[in-house]
């Protein structure tokens, strides 16, 4: 095996160019597999990072954006009435979709009170608004943005300024947030609230408390009780199928290691099929100079694979840092996992030994003279 | 001619290593290709703004959409300061998730069939005078949701007689169409409105502000604003598939070279003979733009089925890939650099050896 791994080293250093050639095409398969399984599992996370808390959100029926729904103050006393026993706090809120330097924002209003304890959103400079014109604002949006504590944005006509940036779970990294009274004020909104997020107490029956609160009569069969974790997934169920199919890519792409492999080792049967018929009529066995083909060409796949993982780390990391990427909001962090990197390790050097296995079949089929003779 | 037939004797008798590579090319092609088609999809779905309207609705919102209320007065105050024609419109998206969601319109009846742009397919439009609780919808909510003339479609709990199917390219074709006044009554909305459309030319023009936060945009700006969320994915998506292609080129290069290499004599000897320099590139070029074009067939027909079996559907809007003559040329664009690079470069190399040595070769 050694001795295998030896001659392989000095073969291809013998013919650099030809293997810097067979590397470049390998790694820039490599580098688009892991590119593509980071935007996959950015998309897919959303999914997964949604289950935050035990939350309850309580909205109109059939309302798939918050931003056209009203909640009736009958439906926030129905809640508040089961306060301390089954829930610990009630928190009314609004929603809206808007554009800010042009990126869609989602811009959210609670009382601040709520925003740490039941939003989970977490200060990390600065400070809560302390007036009408301040606004916090979350790390992503404030990063797209280049926005710094003291920074002035326009929103609906009116200017504020950002008092703090925060750290939230979820779609909340890249959203704006400002008192409900704010809100209020600047939306000059007769309609209230949208929605109702339900603070459970420990403890309870989660599914209980929701079917008794849906079924309160005071909501009429009008409004619609979900886990916030189950209500976040809905709307993003979109995300969920960009992401199989962009996997599905991944996979596909990596096939182009493959047919890279299988016509690499084609060819350089072809060229050494002398040489080969010379080791095969010496007494070398078919055995031990497949190995040496084998192990020749997983060392060339292990080498672009090291070369692609990297290129696609710094891809990665510089498109995080001078380039992020959002959609509808969503701040979508592309990111290479350990478990990314040991798949695609699994999957490079098992393609890379088939497609070499299967392409020297043939050479072996041959006898040694004819071999011999394609000098 | 000879050197060409030479070239493509040499591929068909080399037809595994062919086959393989013409796959190697054929995904990234395919892939490109797919991408083109999808963003040709969003781009038709989004696209259609109207000259000659321009769009009241709430600052930095979707209006045209969804995410945007206006109070009655707007439109008196419209009026009043010089618009000729002021037409109320309701956006919103009803459903509890993407699956289910529907784009909803609610339109004016007396008006709405001198500025939408629709095409009748089945049964009849909206008219003036129709009781409430009836719909014309488009024809992909149609398809998606099995129903035609006479059936009923739920929304917000409540039945619509459907009496008409109308196709139009936008997103519109994901579109319920009901009455202005039932719209305001499913959502609970007054007298209120999502939109007013405006002539164009008038007192207003596109980026005036009104008090209340509203703002005066194009037709379609809606639209663009969505396609232009989208665009960064699609971005990254086109730089790993021209990545994709560079491995193909390189690909390419490297099994042309290799196939030139093993036929170095016989070029040595064409070449002797009075064949000049151009016939290496010939040669290659031959053999390059066979692989790609047979690639591009494999492309072309991998994305049509790619396109045939999936469809996206995100809050309401049905995305499928739409293969139209931009998305055609520039796959073909792309296969084009991917032969040029794979082709010269390994002709420019070979040609660069000596007549002599590549005649000792054997």
């Amino acid at each position: 095996m050694l001795l295998a791994v030896r001659l392989s080293v000095q073969d291809l250093l013998r013919g650099r160019s030809r293997t810097l050639l067979s590397i470049i095409g390998l790694s820039v398969v490599i580098a688009g597999y892991f590119i593509l399984s980071a935007l996959s599992e950015a998309l897919s996370s959303y999914l997964s990072n949604t289950n935050i808390s035990r939350n309850l959100i309580v909205i109109q029926k059939d309302v798939l954006d918050a931003s056209d729904a009203t909640i009736q103050p009958q439906v926030i006393q129905a809640a508040r009435d089961l306060i301390p026993g089954k829930v610990s706090r009630v928190s009314p809120n609004n929603f809206r979709h808007t554009r800010l330097g042009g990126h869609v924002v989602q811009l959210r209003a609670s009382d601040p009170q709520d925003w740490e304890s039941v939003y989970h959103l977490a200060l990390v400079r600065g400070s809560w608004p302390g007036d009408d014109w301040q606004i916090a604002a979350g790390e992503g949006i404030a990063l797209t943005n280049n926005w710094q504590i003291g920074s002035a944005v326009q929103i609906f006509g009116t200017q504020f300024k950002i008092s703090g940036i925060f750290r939230a779970p979820g779609s909340a990294f890249a959203s704006v947030w400002m008192p409900s009274s704010t809100f209020m004020k600047l939306f000059d909104s007769q309609r209230g609230y949208q929605s109702l997020l339900v603070l459970l107490s420990a403890g309870v029956d989660p599914e209980a408390v929701r079917a008794e609160l849906e079924n309160d009569p005071r909501l009429g069969g009008a409004y619609a009780v979900y886990f916030e974790d189950d209500y976040t997934r809905r709307g993003l169920q979109f995300l969920k199928d960009l992401s199989s199919l962009i996997t599905i890519s991944s996979l596909v792409a990596l096939l182009g290691i493959t047919f890279g492999v299988f016509n690499a080792v084609n060819l350089s049967t072809a060229e050494h099929g002398y040489e080969i018929g010379i080791l095969l009529g010496i007494g070398f066995s078919q055995r031990s100079v497949r190995g040496f083909l084998l192990v020749r060409f997983t060392l060339l796949g292990l080498l672009a694979y090291a070369v692609g993982l990297a290129a696609a780390l710094l891809y990665t990391t510089s498109q995080q840092i001078f380039n992020p990427l959002f959609v509808l909001g969503f701040p979508l962090v592309l990111k290479i996992t350990p478990e990314m990197a040991f798949t695609g390790f699994g999957l490079v050097f098992s393609l890379t030994l088939l497609s070499a296995w299967f392409s020297t079949r043939r050479l072996f089929n041959l006898q040694i003279v004819a071999l011999l003779r394609e000098r | 001619m000879i050197i060409f037939r030479f070239a493509l004797r040499e591929l068909i008798h080399q037809f595994r290593l062919v086959f393989f590579m013409v796959l190697a090319v054929g995904i990234p092609l395919m892939s490109f290709f797919t991408i083109e088609a999808y963003h040709a999809g969003l781009v038709a779905r989004y696209s259609g703004d109207d000259r000659n309207f321009l769009v009241v609705q709430l600052s930095g919102s979707f209006g045209e959409i969804v995410g945007s209320r206006l109070p009655a007065q707007v439109g008196a105050d419209l009026r009043s300061a010089g618009a000729s024609v002021v037409i109320p419109e309701i956006h919103a998206i009803v459903g509890s998730s993407s699956e289910n969601a529907v784009m909803l319109r609610g339109i004016p009846l007396e008006t709405y069939s001198s500025f939408e742009n629709y095409k009748l397919v089945t049964g009849r439009a909206l008219i003036e005078g129709d009781q409430p609780r009836l719909a014309m919808i488009g024809s992909r909510l149609a398809g998606l949701r099995k129903l035609i003339c006479g059936d009923t479609i739920q929304i917000r709990g409540r039945d619509f007689k459907i009496v008409g199917v109308f196709d139009a390219d936008t997103y519109a074709g994901n579109e319920a169409w009901i009455s202005l006044p039932d719209a305001q009554a499913l959502l609970g909305w007054g007298a209120d409105v999502s939109t007013y459309l405006i002539p164009d030319g008038e007192t207003f023009k596109e980026g005036d502000t009104l008090p209340g936060g509203i703002s005066i945009v194009k037709k379609g700006a809606s639209g663009a604003a969505l396609l232009a969320e989208w665009q960064p994915v699609f971005n990254l998506l086109l730089v790993v598939t021209s990545t994709l292609g560079v491995a193909a080129a390189v690909g390419l290069a490297s099994i042309l070279w290799r196939l030139a290499w093993l036929q170095r004599r016989e070029m040595a000897i064409l070449r002797s003979i009075g064949f000049g320099k151009a016939s290496m590139v010939v040669y290659l070029f031959a053999q390059g733009a066979a692989i790609s074009l047979l690639g591009f067939l494999v492309a072309g027909l991998g994305s049509l089925a790619i396109g045939l079996l999936t469809e996206f559907n995100a809050s309401g809007v049905s995305i499928n890939a739409v293969t139209n003559a931009s998305v055609i040329l520039s796959s073909l664009i792309f296969a084009t650099c991917i032969t040029l690079v794979g082709s010269f470069v390994p002709a420019w190399w070979l040609n660069r050896l000596n007549l002599v040595e590549l005649l000792k070769s054997k």
